[in-house]
């Protein structure tokens, strides 16, 4: 498991901006993005996700980390141990059902020149 | 004790948009709330991937009907510096004065909202008799009355002149009074302060914990304002300094008096904008835009807060962006205010809280009569669709 919280401690920010998850090369990178009070710049920390690697979640520093794990599990596979929103699905969680009526049954292709 | 549930949504008259919110209810109160997304997409993080940096700023305007232009500023300020670009002052504030006129329009899209919620239909109507004025300023200076977007990399689309800032003074000038009686009428009418008053609490310590933004933070004690701690384009002027608006009373009333008064704050700016624009001064024309770092990120204050964007670019062309909408970065605090209410304030307690839930879903994919979230890369490569 990896942990950032103590290297995020010692950036001393007072609230979490975003937590990002972009690929590059086929690896998944995390992105910490923090700020300060009373400071106008924007604190980035990032860290290499191997494949089937855990991250420790941030919830203990920042609670609002909860939702950007959450995001960041749900549309990368990232998943942050100690977050228990990290494993449910944020945008699809147990709504009331679709109707049989539905007229968008089926799955759609999202492309770009569609 | 009786535990139920009570739904919410997705679709309900009380919603402007899609949201669903499960209540636990014991009688008429609310023991606990939880809520679930995911019911409009429009995947506009994903239509922007692939595109060279001017055509994606296409489809970032487009992520919000209400605050286009701040997404737009938010994405600016990631790329600009990336590409290396100097901004001439006028075209900072042309986009100043176009933020700031979105910030009113917003505002009075939300006490007509507001009003609306607690039957107050006549109140519905002059606020967003108001709200046309603006539109028509819109109408005037872009051509649209809502995506409205005046941007381009490192330049404008065209030139405010002479007529366009009369424009905008005169309708301010009609505006102001009628929003300084609205705000009384809000002040002084008892159905409006008995349902707002002491309801949907917020302690200043709850909004820094959980990192709220915008006037959900401003009603609750914390100056967060990304206009005044990390001022960026024109609001780095002396002349174009930002009060922010705070109020202590942590509720559902604080909010709301936030919003109001901060519509005469935006008036302010742009009066100021509106004399140290020249109107005869041209902007530079469209130049191809090319990016010469790889990660960019930028943000904004958008009427419902801080706007955050991240930008990745590989080969001049966009990888991946993230938008961080003010009302993802409130959503967290929605279940816990709910909590000890009665059933019949969450309508008012959420209108308090202005979500813009359209701006803020990721992907959704509707299979086999369920619901499948798919991964960047299943969306990218099309796994799924078989």
């Amino acid at each position: 498991m990896l942990n950032v919280t103590d290297e995020i401690k010692k950036m001393k920010a007072d609230r979490l901006v975003s937590i990002t998850v972009a690929k590059e090369k086929g690896k998944n990178i995390v992105f910490y993005h923090l700020a300060r009070n009373d400071s106008p710049e924007i604190l980035e920390y990032s860290i290499k996700v191997p494949k089937n690697e855990q991250v420790k979640s941030l919830i203990d520093l920042f609670e609002n980390a909860a939702l950007y794990e959450a995001e960041a599990t749900e549309l990368f596979g990232v998943k942050f141990r100690g977050n228990e929103l990290s494993g449910k699905r944020l945008f699809q969680g147990e709504g009331p059902p679709i109707p049989k009526t539905c007229a968008f049954k089926g799955a759609f292709r999202v492309t770009k020149d569609a | 004790m009786h535990d139920k549930i009570f739904p919410i949504g997705p679709q309900h008259p009380s919603l402007k948009e899609p949201i669903f919110l499960k209540l636990h209810v014991d009688g008429s109160y609310i023991t606990k709330a939880e809520f679930n997304l995911g019911y409009a997409h429009r995947g506009v993080e994903k239509c922007a991937e692939g595109y060279l940096l001017d055509t994606a700023l296409h489809a970032v305007q487009r992520t919000c009907g209400i605050c286009s232009q701040c997404h737009s500023l938010a994405f600016l300020n990631a790329v600009e510096p990336m590409a290396g670009i100097e901004v001439p002052d006028k075209v900072y504030l042309q986009r100043l004065l176009s933020a700031e006129l979105e910030r009113i329009h917003s505002h009075l899209l939300w006490g007509g909202l507001m009003a609306h919620e607690i039957g107050l239909e006549t109140l519905f109507m002059y606020y967003w008799r108001e709200r046309e004025h603006i539109l028509d300023v819109f109408d005037d200076l872009t051509g649209n009355r809502v995506h409205h977007s005046p941007d381009l990399i490192g330049t404008a689309k065209r030139a405010f002149n002479r007529k366009n800032l009369d424009f905008i003074l005169e309708k301010l000038d009609l505006i102001e009074p009628e929003v300084k009686e609205l705000k009384e009428v809000m002040r002084s009418e008892r159905v409006i302060t008995s349902r707002f008053k002491k309801h949907g609490m917020i302690p200043r310590k709850m909004a820094i914990d959980l990192g709220l933004v915008g006037p959900t933070a401003r009603g609750s004690g914390v100056e967060n304002d990304v206009r005044v701690h990390d001022p960026y384009m024109a609001y780095a002027f002396k002349e174009l300094k930002v009060k922010p608006v705070v109020r202590n009373e942590c509720d559902s009333w604080g909010r709301s008096m936030v919003r109001c008064d901060e519509v005469f704050e935006s008036i302010g700016l742009i009066r100021k904008a509106c004399e140290m624009i020249d109107p005869k001064e041209d902007v530079p024309k469209r130049k191809n835009v090319f990016a010469k770092g790889t990660y960019g990120r930028g943000r904004s204050e958008a009427p419902r807060g801080e706007n955050f964007h991240f930008v990745k670019v590989e080969n001049n062309r966009i990888s991946r962006i993230k938008m961080r909408t003010p009302t993802l970065a409130n959503l967290i605090c929605y279940s816990r205010i709910m909590e000890g209410e009665d059933i019949t304030d969450v309508p008012v307690i959420m209108m308090s809280l202005d979500p813009c839930i359209s701006c803020m879903e990721r992907v959704a994919v509707i299979r086999n009569e369920k619901k499948e979230v798919w991964t960047s890369h299943e969306l990218f490569e099309g796994k799924k669709h078989d």
